[in-house]
């Protein structure tokens, strides 16, 4: 059972490593917006942001 | 009212009764309800953005045409007032945005600002109902975005940087962080529980044991002392305030329980609760987020963070005149308004006469006469022509802000409408408290040693949890469902008196009418042609500000003019093909033959060098489905009523077309509450539906208050619910949605009084280990939320609504 010493301290540690990932992506404005991102990937938007954008730097 | 069944293509409002456009999509002809979303539509699929309407949950704004003038955003104060420096030639400024409804209008804005040249990031914040530009000024013009973002349906208004926001981010982020440490923390302690309890049956090493013990400590530390601090902040402002809250025992609970445990832990002691508090937080944080969502999106939704003033004046200085924050002005600056713009302060009127709207502070739909010294009110709209003014009052002082004040002191008299949950559970906790007490010391005196863990397991199973969430969780779902239907919920705990109104109190312009003036019948002198009397009038009108040249303003081709003159409050003249036309009042239109022409009656006068041509009858037209929304909420049993400032025989015409035989015409602000009380003693809560500044105090007063989406600022800040969009018919929907949203409300107090009735004796009497007792609450709370779940599986009206999801889903797969 010696093994759980181990074990258990490093999850722990996992566990403190995620929930810091998850406080950065919160104070990064990750949570924002949580609809957008989903239409995104819906639309092929290449057509009008190559054909239309002659500031190529536009996002 | 036939034709309903197909709203606007690109807004998906009710399309008028008459004089609807059409646009070809992908080779199918498509109706919209005026050239702005016309406009919009073609912009929209001339940029291969048609993908908008597949994606939309909701219609859009009504687009609004490429003509709307923002050049005021490219003034170097405004820039520097609202943007501040440049650096290198790049400019970053926040605009905030009406008619933000779903997400694929996030997605429709940022790209199509992106693909205007200059523009280096766009960024819609939907929470906030902001967008964030960064631009080259050397490029291209803010007023050459904003005016797309108007076109779009979108309009953009310059936003003074307030705290609001930043609060609810603030708030809205900790809550986030809060939930998952809860969440997070909650999971850990539960697979370490795990353990304990196999443990416990199977026989651990006590080193083992402990070692758990120590490892749920660690991970509950932070779910008590950061994700449960709100319940702590809150107890503590509770006992400061003397009131017994929700907040109280479930701090008492944590703390008891977190400080038993650590004992129990060092001591090597028979239980410990880590995982049971843990769960705990977490469900109460989920509870909370919940109502916490639906408060802020209310919040922030519309207008309820602006003045309704205009942010920007012309200050004239010598000859030149100079723009200026409002904030800037002081009492004796002369102050110039352009034509068609609101009036920034309470002023002195410097012309020999002019003509402006007051429509938002009296409810007079026409426009008034002022002659020269007379009072100007900010917020009132000079109509025809630039006026000068001297000002007198700015600020908090205008009759304006006092109106505003007039509706705060109307709200704080509101009837208290406490929460029927908040009292219940009110009553309740100091009961479980007391009880818990009582059975600990019985079990102190009968069993010492089991004394503690039968005291805890009363005060968890009977957390008022499923209770504290009955009223929030339903009331979460409801304000989605209602969302759905276009009703903004602001203030959550609405929606129980909604469900009690016994009658609705319409105002007229502007709420039962669209509030744009409208032709409804020609006459015609013998020998004229409709479509030469309109096309006359339309050239006539083309370039009056006044609120009627917007009835002439159609697609008819125009004839050339000259000599074009408008007279303020008598009409318009121009000569075309070398005769002299007339509009306006019979007198200035026929002169001295006004007597001759009893035939034709109407509002305005068509002439042609003296002689009547025709006549024109308008009318503030009547909103598509008032109709039916009247016969709909008759059919729920309730009484409608008419209650406005306009003129007597307007209201009455309009109170006859719609059947209504209550209504009340000049009414000024303080006379509409009187009317009000009057009515709500004699047959209870009454629903007030109204859109002007004047209509503020009412609604402050009124037991529930609906505020048309398009209606002023000031009316929306103290509305209950905002009708977004101008389907009147929502209202019944949504009281039909209250309703429902009370049943729920009932069977999930009830489901925890009966969880509670069983749950507690059997705790009292030893029977259920703070482990089970945990469990049975989450469970009972569970259960709470997957009944207020329901509220949005929304039934809707079979007849109504459908058409927004068949439109949505309409395949649009050209590209071009």
């Amino acid at each position: 059972m010696n093994i759980l010493l181990v074990l258990i301290p490093l999850s722990l540690i996992l566990v403190v490593a995620a929930v810091y990932a998850f406080f950065w992506a919160v104070d990064n404005d990750q949570f924002e917006d949580m609809e957008t991102p989903a239409l995104d990937i819906l639309a092929d938007d290449d057509v009008p942001m190559v054909s239309r954008a002659p500031d190529q730097d536009a996002r | 009212m036939s034709r309903r069944a197909s709203p606007c293509f690109h807004c998906q409002e009710p399309l008028p009764t008459s004089g609807a456009l059409t646009v070809t999509v992908a080779g199918k002809a498509q109706e919209v309800c005026c050239a702005g979303c016309r406009a919009a539509v073609e912009w929209i699929h001339g940029q291969g953005l048609g993908d908008y309407y597949r994606l939309r949950s909701d219609g859009a704004g009504p687009g609004r045409g490429l003509s709307t003038d923002f050049t005021v955003f490219d003034r170097p104060a405004v820039l520097h007032y609202y943007a501040g420096e440049a650096v290198d030639g790049v400019l970053s400024i926040t605009l905030a945005l009406d008619g933000l409804r779903c997400a694929a209008c996030t997605w429709l804005i940022e790209r199509a600002l992106a693909t205007e040249p200059g523009v280096l990031k766009v960024k819609v914040q939907a929470l906030t109902q902001r967008v964030t530009l960064r631009w080259r000024v050397d490029v291209v013009p803010l007023s050459t975005l904003a005016g797309r973002l108007a076109a779009l349906g979108y309009t953009p208004h310059l936003a003074d940087p307030t705290h609001v926001l930043d609060r609810i981010k603030r708030e809205r982020r900790e809550a986030l962080k809060r939930l998952v440490v809860a969440g997070v923390g909650m999971m850990q302690a539960m697979m370490y529980g795990v353990a304990l309890y196999a443990g416990a049956f199977e026989g651990m090493d006590p080193t083992v044991r402990d070692f758990f013990r120590w490892v749920s400590m660690a991970v509950a530390a932070p779910v008590i002392f950061y994700a449960g601090q709100p319940f702590f902040s809150g107890a503590w402002r509770e006992l400061k305030a003397r009131r017994l809250g929700m907040d109280t025992p479930v701090a008492l609970a944590l703390a008891l329980a977190f400080a038993a445990s650590i004992y129990e832990s060092s001591r090597g002691g028979a239980e410990v609760y880590f995982d049971s508090l843990t769960m705990f937080v977490f469900f109460l944080l989920l509870g909370r987020f919940a109502e916490q969502g639906v408060r802020h999106r209310a919040q922030v939704s519309l207008g309820v963070l602006s003045s309704g003033l205009p942010p920007l004046a012309r200050r004239i200085e010598g000859t030149a005149t100079v723009e200026v924050a409002t904030l800037e002005l002081q009492a004796g600056d002369q102050v110039q308004v352009a034509a068609g713009c609101t009036i920034p302060v309470d002023g002195e009127l410097l012309e020999a006469n002019a003509e402006v709207d007051e429509a938002l502070l009296t409810g007079e739909s026409r426009p008034v006469d002022k002659r020269l010294g007379e009072l100007l009110l900010a917020g009132s709209v000079a109509v025809s022509r630039p006026l000068r003014l001297k000002v007198l009052r700015t600020g908090a002082a205008t009759l304006l802000s006092s109106l505003a004040r007039m509706a705060d002191d109307a709200q704080s008299e509101k009837p208290a409408s406490l929460a029927m949950a908040e009292r219940v559970a009110r009553f309740f906790i100091a009961r479980v408290l007391i009880f818990t007490v009582l059975v600990g010391l019985v079990w102190l005196w009968l069993v010492p040693e089991r004394a503690f863990a039968v005291a805890l397991s009363v005060l968890v199973v009977s957390c008022p949890c499923a209770l504290s969430l009955a009223l929030p969780t339903a009331l979460a779902a409801a304000s989605q469902g209602l969302g759905r239907l276009g009703v903004l919920v602001v203030r959550p705990a609405a929606l129980e008196t909604l469900a009690q109104v016994r009658q609705v109190v319409f105002d007229k312009t502007g709420t039962l009418t669209d509030g744009r003036i409208r032709i409804t019948r020609t006459v015609l002198a013998p020998g004229y042609s409709a479509e030469r009397a309109l096309a006359i009038a339309a050239t006539l009108e083309r370039e009056a500000t006044h609120p009627i040249a917007r009835a002439f303003a159609s697609d008819v081709p125009l004839l050339p003019a000259s000599n074009r003159r408008q007279i303020a409050g008598r009409g318009v003249e121009a000569v075309i093909e070398g005769h002299r036309y007339r509009l306006g009042r019979a007198d200035f239109a026929m002169g001295s033959a006004a007597a001759e022409a009893p035939t034709l009656t109407g509002d305005v006068y068509l002439a042609v060098d003296g002689r009547v041509m025709a006549a024109f009858s308008l009318e503030d037209q009547l909103r598509a489905d008032a109709g039916e929304a009247l016969r709909d909420l008759r059919s729920a049993g309730l009484d409608s009523v008419l209650l406005s400032g306009d003129s007597r025989a307007r209201v009455a015409a309009v109170a006859e077309r719609l059947g209504m035989a209550d209504w009340h015409a000049d009414q000024q602000p303080a006379a509409k509450i009187e009317v009000l009380e009057r009515l709500q003693s004699a047959r209870g809560a009454a629903l007030m539906v109204g859109d002007g500044v004047n209509d503020a105090p009412v609604l402050g007063r009124a037991a529930v208050s609906v505020a048309m989406g398009q209606g002023a600022d000031l009316a929306k800040a103290h509305a209950d619910l905002i009708l977004l969009g101008s389907r009147l018919r929502a209202l019944p929907q949504a009281l039909h949605l209250a309703r429902r949203t009370m049943a729920v409300i009932r069977q999930n107090i009830r489901w925890s009084y009966a969880y509670n009735a069983v749950a507690i004796p059997a705790a009292a009497f030893g029977l259920v280990p703070p482990w089970l007792a945990a469990i049975g609450m989450s469970a009972s709370s569970i259960v709470v939320v997957w009944n207020s779940m329901r509220l949005l599986r929304n039934r809707r009206p079979a007849n109504d609504g459908g058409v927004l999801v068949e439109k949505a889903v309409a395949p649009l797969s050209e590209r071009a």
